[in-house]
């Protein structure tokens, strides 16, 4: 082999050059937006372990001298006497009642709904769905009135059987629509199949359909359960005192303390009421990516 | 062990007609094929046979009991469909005994059924896979494995073959023959490819355009057929249209080739054209019937030809020769020694005897 050209050389070292160059402008830049997301969350953390003295002397984003875990104590089961502490327990538990029975509501009610509109066509099954692709994009304030009437005459508001009915009602259009898209991309001869090996719409739904289903239903949970943990018009709105979501009790917690402002004790609540999301996120997160464009391509 | 009959029946979507009057009759132990392009309405016939569409107007009727008004699961068939249609989280030995289940049938019997269909199918060693781990030609026979298990009256093919490469088609190919031989039941299949159609069939229903153009045996669909459609559907290459004039010379009906850049061949005109004189008809040969194969040497109505060769193509067994008569693009089937170089000229028999006559106008054989 020959001696390789020195121009040619000098142009391969200058593309290595510029290739690392790049490659840590990349990272450098990745860098400098992970820590802007990520401070929030930083500055919550280390308020909510220092001491009130500590945070009124101290700088934001010093760590704390000494951790301490009252605040989260606090935040969770009080200070231990009677009038006017609020804390979150009893909140969390409202929330979890709540969001346990109106995601697997809405869910299963969207897949069944997805599944009819997709695998049983009837007349004007196109219309249906439009109409519940309109659901999606009503917005909440303009259901609130008619909403507080109709729980007040089924007797179910301020209670979380109320919050669980409006949830999934209001939850339908999502869950339908991710339903029926993924629904479209399965074969109509496995239904045909099915039907002529005698199984009928339920048997065919829970036998054969949902086994396949795990994909969308990831993405369904994940959505609701962030949509209702998460949600504080619908709580503050027709849900007040004892029977109130943990969002709801959170704000009333941070805004209605009289004395001086609990910073560490704030910022821990607020840690608590996101936590359930964060953890769902990091559990099935993968999935979620994953189901969202499982429709979208065929096999 | 069944019959079906099929009467008068018709089936819109919207405001096209996708079936126009349909009758049909298959006796019990038939092979019948349905055979078409996509978009002929062949599919949608099978699958109002199985219940799965309804129908606008006419009658079916399984063993002579009109079914109209069936669900899919009672009428006894049991349907192949193209894509497998397995149930993809289930296993082999769940997707084939699935009906039985449905149908309470005793775990005894299952268990029976299902070691004999799967021995026979060759997928007992694969009872506990899932349909993803499997290949295409196995999916293939476990979808078949799941309609035979049911012993139903009528099976039903939807394209079954399309999905499988070339050879494992012609394998399989073999095999439904092969299997229907065996149980003798009576069998709709639904095609597009008209090799599959020719093989399979005790008989041939040919549809365009949701009508059957031509219901007859394999045989009399290709050497018969009732129009330039079905002639030029069934066969490969197709069938050769050269257009020709009817000539009276003295006394006889004849008929004159001019191959490019030839000398006119003469040849005798059937007597069924008769009373088309100086009308112009198009005359459908084969490939096989302009040929240099010795098959023809003592046949009758054999007529020499001379043609100059356009361009040549070796399929293996003979040698597809490409020309030109009266103007018209021609194909012929030849030996596939001692070919001649692209250009030059080659002496070729055509056999008159098999050709058939289209009317131009409207496709229609004249006979």
């Amino acid at each position: 082999m020959q001696a390789a050209d020195p121009q040619l050389q000098a142009l391969e070292r200058s593309t290595s050059h510029k290739r690392t160059f790049y490659r840590w402008l990349l990272f450098l830049i990745l860098g400098v937006f992970g820590i802007y997301y990520l401070t929030p969350m930083y500055v919550m953390i280390i308020t909510s372990l220092k001491s009130m003295e500590e945070i009124r002397q101290g700088n934001l984003m010093t760590l704390p001298k000494e951790i301490i875990f009252d605040a989260w104590k606090i935040a969770w089961s009080g200070r231990g006497y009677d009038a006017g502490d609020v804390f979150l327990r009893p909140f969390f538990w409202n929330s979890t009642k709540m969001v346990i029975p109106a995601v697997f509501l809405s869910t299963f009610l969207g897949a069944l709904n997805g599944y009819a509109l997709t695998k049983w066509r009837f007349k004007g099954d196109n219309m249906v769905f439009l109409l519940f692709l309109f659901g999606c994009f009503i917005p909440y304030q303009a259901i609130l009135l008619p909403m507080a009437r109709t729980l007040g005459m089924l007797g179910i508001s301020n209670s979380i059987t109320g919050l669980v009915v409006v949830h999934t009602v209001y939850g339908l259009s999502f869950t339908t629509l991710f339903f029926r898209n993924y629904y479209v991309s399965i074969s109509d001869e496995i239904i045909k199949s099915a039907r002529i090996d005698g199984a009928g719409f339920f048997k065919i739904f829970f036998k054969v359909l949902l086994p396949i289903s795990s994909p969308i239903i990831v993405v369904t949970v994940i959505w609701q359960f962030t949509n209702i943990w998460n949600d504080f018009l619908f709580g503050s709105s027709f849900s007040f005192g004892e029977a109130a979501p943990i969002q709801v009790a959170l704000n009333n917690m941070v805004l209605t303390s009289t004395s001086v402002k609990q910073y560490n004790v704030d910022m821990a609540a607020a840690f608590i009421a996101g936590f359930p999301t964060l953890i769902v996120y990091i559990l099935a997160g993968k999935y979620f990516i994953r189901g969202l464009t499982a429709g979208s391509v065929k096999g | 062990m069944a019959t079906l009959k099929v009467s008068n029946l018709s089936k819109n979507f919207g405001s096209t007609q996708v079936l126009r009057q349909i009758n049909l009759e298959v006796s019990d132990g038939e092979f019948l094929v349905l055979l078409g392009p996509s978009g002929c309405g062949k599919s949608t016939l099978l699958n109002i046979i199985a219940g799965l569409e309804t129908l606008d107007d006419g009658e079916i009727s399984i063993d002579d009991y009109v079914v109209n008004k069936m669900e899919p699961k009672d009428r006894n068939i049991a349907m192949v469909f193209q894509s497998y249609a397995l149930y993809p989280a289930m296993t082999v030995r769940d997707n084939i005994t699935f009906g039985l289940k449905q149908r309470k049938v005793s775990k005894e019997q299952t268990e029976k059924s299902l070691n004999h269909f799967s021995k026979m199918l060759k997928v007992d060693q694969l009872l506990e896979r899932k349909p993803a781990q499997l290949s295409g030609g196995q999916r293939q026979r476990v979808a078949m494995g799941r309609a035979l298990v049911r012993d139903p009256k009528i099976f039903l093919f939807d394209e079954p073959l399309s999905n499988l490469d070339a050879k494992l088609r012609v394998d399989m190919r073999a095999e439904i023959k092969k299997l229907h031989h065996r149980l003798g039941t009576t069998i709709i299949y639904v095609t597009h490819d008209q090799i599959e159609a020719m093989t399979l069939g005790n008989r041939i229903a040919v549809m365009k355009e949701g009508d059957i153009v031509q219901l007859g045996t394999p045989r009399e669909v290709y050497s018969e057929p009732v129009n330039r459609y079905v002639a030029e559907f069934i066969g490969s290459p197709s069938m050769n249209f050269i257009p020709v004039t009817v000539e009276a010379r003295s006394g006889k009906k004849v008929l004159t080739l001019t191959p490019k850049g030839q000398s006119s061949v003469e040849v005798p005109a059937p007597n069924f054209l008769n009373g088309h004189e100086g009308r112009e008809v198009t005359l459908g040969l084969r490939p096989e019937q302009i040929t240099n194969l010795p098959q023809w040497k003592d046949a009758i109505d054999v007529h020499s030809i001379k043609i100059e060769v356009e361009v040549t193509e070796p399929t293996g067994p003979d040698t597809l020769v490409f020309t030109e008569i009266n103007g018209a693009s021609v194909i012929s089937r030849c030996h596939p020694e001692n070919m001649p170089e692209d250009g030059a000229v080659m002496s070729l028999s055509l056999s008159m005897s098999n050709g058939v006559f289209f009317n131009p106008d409207n496709g229609e054989r004249f006979q």
